[in-house]
């Protein structure tokens, strides 16, 4: 027996020597070794939980706002600087018909695919049909659209349903990515309008990158991190680094913890008070710029509470918040638009937003005559970008119950709030929008209509605002283009059914090893700007 | 009764054990309020009644629950846990990618615990109410007292951003070290399978911290048992007569102290087994270790019934497997167990 146990031992030992030897003839982690390899490696953290797929047809997440562009472009793209201007990208150029109904872009003729195979327009129809026709939760970006026609190799011609003045603008979304019509064709990508049934793309997908971006997927270990490396042939310049980790940290302070101690580059979820108290650190630095994210409150016409039907009751609610103090416990600073259009939207930035006036609330709701009230107030139990709902309502339950309106918080989990929301049955509750194209119009439409998913929710958006969301997609004209989303701004702020709260900052805490890292509209980080610190 | 028989009849109870489980999970998970469609579709896509419609037929939730039950429990048998709504993948699938980082977490929580525990153990019983006793139990009584989530973040704060002699809470492996080949999908294990010494010892360090705490909880309780079974067995009259008969220590120890101080040991272990994958949870989402914990977490997140069932299931099936086989070995171990004396 004792002789069998030192054998083991001595067996165990041997393995382990001859493993620690073995290093130089394994080639998976030689790369690895280098000091010169970690500089171009770029390592990301942050939660990745909502990562389900990296089919762009499929779903709707923040991460894949992030990943998608690393291995995919657009027809055309945002500038950075300015989200308003678009920015020509996978088309060098684009035309509009006079009534505003047929846009057709040129393709450049120099972008391939990881394949090899050249970009046509045939891609282009081929990956924005099957987003439409698979009817996932990026569909109604392809809303507009009635049909498409290749013209050429590098011409492609979009017909639309009615003028849309915002089409180049919404064709900005990273969820409308080009892929290799020949590769996801054979891999089980259906484009036609049995592809809800028929598409079974996914699982490649999942697996392989078939766009037209920097870099291609290396690995993905779902729950642990996704690794992409940069590829030859990009049509763009190459990037900095030829290697992007992006690790799933769940939490804000283990992410610190990481990039404090050098283990990660950025750690992209810090809230408000995480970064204060790294402002004196030495190893990194705090990135904090504004985001045009919008946290928003929501009324709506329920059995439970009709007094918000009447105008001066929701005036009422939208005077008695204290949006001063809610932005100073968040860092500060932070902006306020006057409607559900952030600053920073066409027309945001001219609309002065409601002040707090807790007088003015108590006599519009003397005036109204609804006495003293309780409302039941379902939220998401979350905390979007740094903005803890519970946080948010608590403040507000104490700002309304100045005026004799009760709340009684119920914080649910998402799927649950958001089913009670779908069916209209939350009186009170809050919501959060981050756009995916930049033009007001990505407002108007869902906020502002009777027609939109939000009018049709609470069932109190102003009638007038159909007609005027059909003039502004009608006007090419920028300044007069401007002048309606004013006047759509205004009526959205005197309605008084959806009140914005705070459009809260992006933070990001980063290593000094690297340098320029900036929020990027689009993507929440501006990737391929960001470089070596010298 | 013989062992076998033995054996057959517990594996056999284990059956509706296991059935009632099914049935209670089934219908727990599909009266959970919530809509799983809402995390798939998204806030926009999920407002088209058509989409949702569409999405319902192909998920089969348009069909009566019996009909759905009666459907999942033929997939089951065939080994198809049905597709998750969240990760649109089998669960299967999806439970056969995450298990092995919990595995190996798991059986090195265990490894480090059971060592331990019954060394700490046994040295308290030999120095009975003498210091070394005295430090073991408030070892033990810490261990097992302390929250793992807490004991987590404590244990990062000092050996992690303290003494620097921990990697940080970042999954497997640094991120600079590529992960090795799969073979098991346990990355200590794959290493040394495809002689990658860098992820070897990567992924050796990574372990440790989280393994501890874990294993903490168990630890405790293993070296209490293991601790008052071997007092009980330092006083029977069997050990009197061993050494009467002039049997030098080590041989009694060996083969009087140790096999009969291990029964009740053993039965603490496996009813712990439960106890570390609820332990798993927490513990992988604070190292952000890739297993089974997290998956459930997210899964219960985006309301995915499929994914919790198939979570579910896989816990209580390894309980109450588990159960089975520690109950086997209790009664090949003393047979008075199964001559049901």
């Amino acid at each position: 027996m004792k002789k069998q146990i030192q054998v083991s031992i001595a067996l165990a030992c041997a393995a382990l020597v001859a493993l620690s030897g073995c290093a130089t003839s394994n080639n998976n982690n030689a790369a690895n070794d280098g000091a010169a390899s970690a500089d171009t490696n770029l390592v990301i953290g942050m939660a990745l939980g909502d990562l389900a797929t990296l089919d762009p047809a499929r779903v709707l997440a923040d991460a894949m706002q992030l990943v998608i562009p690393l291995y995919s472009d657009t027809l055309v793209d945002v500038n950075q600087d300015d989200p308003r201007q678009i920015e020509p990208a996978l088309a060098s150029s684009w035309d509009v018909s006079d009534d505003l109904k047929t846009y057709t872009f040129h393709l450049r003729d120099d972008v391939t695919f990881p394949s090899g195979n050249k970009l046509t327009a045939d891609d282009v129809e081929f990956s924005l049909l099957r987003i439409k026709n698979v009817q996932g939760a990026s569909a109604f970006k392809m809303g507009m659209v009635e049909s498409i026609d290749v013209i050429d190799p590098t011409t492609i011609q979009f017909n639309l349903v009615g003028a849309d003045s915002s089409f180049p603008s919404r064709m900005t979304a990273p969820y409308l990515a080009i892929l290799d019509s020949k590769v996801l064709a054979e891999n089980g990508g259906v484009s036609d309008e049995t592809a809800v049934d028929t598409d079974t793309a996914q699982a490649f997908l999942d697996a392989t990158t078939i766009g037209t971006g920097a870099y291609e997927l290396s690995k993905w270990n779902r729950n642990e991190d996704i690794i992409f490396t940069a590829r030859e042939g990009y049509w763009g310049d190459a990037p900095t680094f030829t290697k992007v980790t992006i690790r799933n940290i769940q939490s804000a302070s283990t992410q610190r913890q990481l990039v404090e101690r050098g283990d990660i580059d950025i750690a992209m979820d810090i809230d408000p008070d995480t970064a204060a108290s790294l402002k004196d650190s030495t190893g990194v630095s705090v990135g904090s710029e504004q985001s045009y994210n919008l946290n928003y409150i929501a009324m709506s016409d329920t059995p439970a509470n009709p007094q918000f039907k009447d105008l001066r009751v929701r005036q009422a609610v939208q005077a008695a918040i204290d949006y001063e103090g809610i932005s100073a416990a968040l860092g500060g600073n932070a902006p306020r638009p006057a409607a559900v259009v952030p600053i920073g939207f066409l027309g945001a930035d001219q609309v002065d937003p409601i002040e707090t006036d807790v007088a003015r609330a108590k006599a519009l709701l003397a005036e109204a005559g609804v006495g003293e009230f309780a409302v039941d107030v379902t939220f998401a139990n979350v905390i979007w970008y740094g903005v803890s709902q519970q946080a948010l309502w608590e403040k507000i339950k104490a700002d309304l119950s100045q005026v004799g309106i009760t709340l009684n918080l119920k914080p649910v989990e998402y799927a649950n709030w958001i089913e009670g929301y779908r069916a209209s049955s939350l009186p009170l509750t809050s919501g959060l929008w981050a756009p995916e194209d930049f033009d007001s119009s990505s407002y108007f439409d869902p906020f502002g209509r009777e027609d939109g998913i939000y009018g049709k929710r609470t069932k109190m958006v102003f009638p007038i605002g159909q007609e005027l969301y059909e003039k502004y997609l009608s006007e090419i004209d920028p300044s007069e283009r401007e002048a309606i989303a004013v006047e759509f701004i205004t009526e959205m702020r005197d309605h008084a059914t959806l009140i914005p709260i705070i459009q809260p900052k992006k933070i990001f805490v980063y290593s000094n090893r690297i340098d320029n890292v900036k929020y990027s509209p689009d993507m929440q980080l501006r990737m391929f700007d960001i470089t070596l610190a010298k | 009764m013989g062992i076998l028989i033995f054996a057959l009849r517990r594996f056999l109870l284990a059956i509706p054990t296991l059935l009632g489980l099914l049935i209670v999970t089934f219908i727990l998970a599909n009266f959970m309020p919530g809509d799983p469609l809402a995390r798939l579709l998204g806030d926009v896509g999920g407002s088209n009644p058509e989409t949702v419609a569409a999405y319902r037929a192909q998920w089969g939730l348009d069909r009566p629950l019996w009909e759905q039950f009666f459907i999942y429990v033929g997939n089951l048998l065939q080994g198809d846990l049905g597709q998750s709504t969240f990760t649109r993948r089998g669960v299967m699938e999806d439970l056969l990618s995450f298990l092995p980082a919990t595995v190996e977490l798991g059986v090195a929580a265990i490894l480090f615990a059971g060592i331990i525990g019954l060394a700490l153990g046994s040295l308290a019983a030999l120095f009975h109410n003498k210091w070394p006793d005295f430090l073991v139990r408030a070892i033990a009584l810490l261990a097992s007292g302390v929250p793992v989530f807490w004991l987590g973040l404590i244990a990062l704060q000092v050996f992690y951003l303290q003494l620097g002699w921990s990697p940080g809470p970042e999954g497997r492996l640094s991120s600079r070290v590529n992960p090795p080949p799969r073979i098991t999908g346990a990355y200590t294990v794959d290493s040394i399978l495809s002689a990658d010494s860098v992820a070897f010892w990567d992924s050796l360090a990574h372990i440790v911290l989280p393994a501890a705490v874990l294993g903490a909880f168990f630890l405790g309780l293993v070296s209490r048992m293991m601790r008052a079974s071997m007092l009980d067995v330092l006083k029977a009259p069997y050990l009197m007569t061993a050494r009467s008969k002039g049997l030098n220590t080590r041989t009694i120890a060996q083969f009087h102290v140790l096999p009969n101080a291990l029964i009740p040991t053993i039965t603490v272990v496996g009813l712990a087994i439960g106890g570390l994958l609820a332990g798993a949870v927490l513990t992988e989402t604070v190292f952000s270790w890739p297993g089974i914990g997290r998956y459930a977490v997210d899964a219960a997140k985006a309301l995915d019934y499929q994914a919790i069932l198939g979570v579910t299931l896989l816990i209580g099936f390894v309980y109450v497997i588990t159960n089975a086989i520690i109950d086997v070995v209790y009664a090949a171990l003393d047979p008075r167990i199964r001559l049901g004396s």
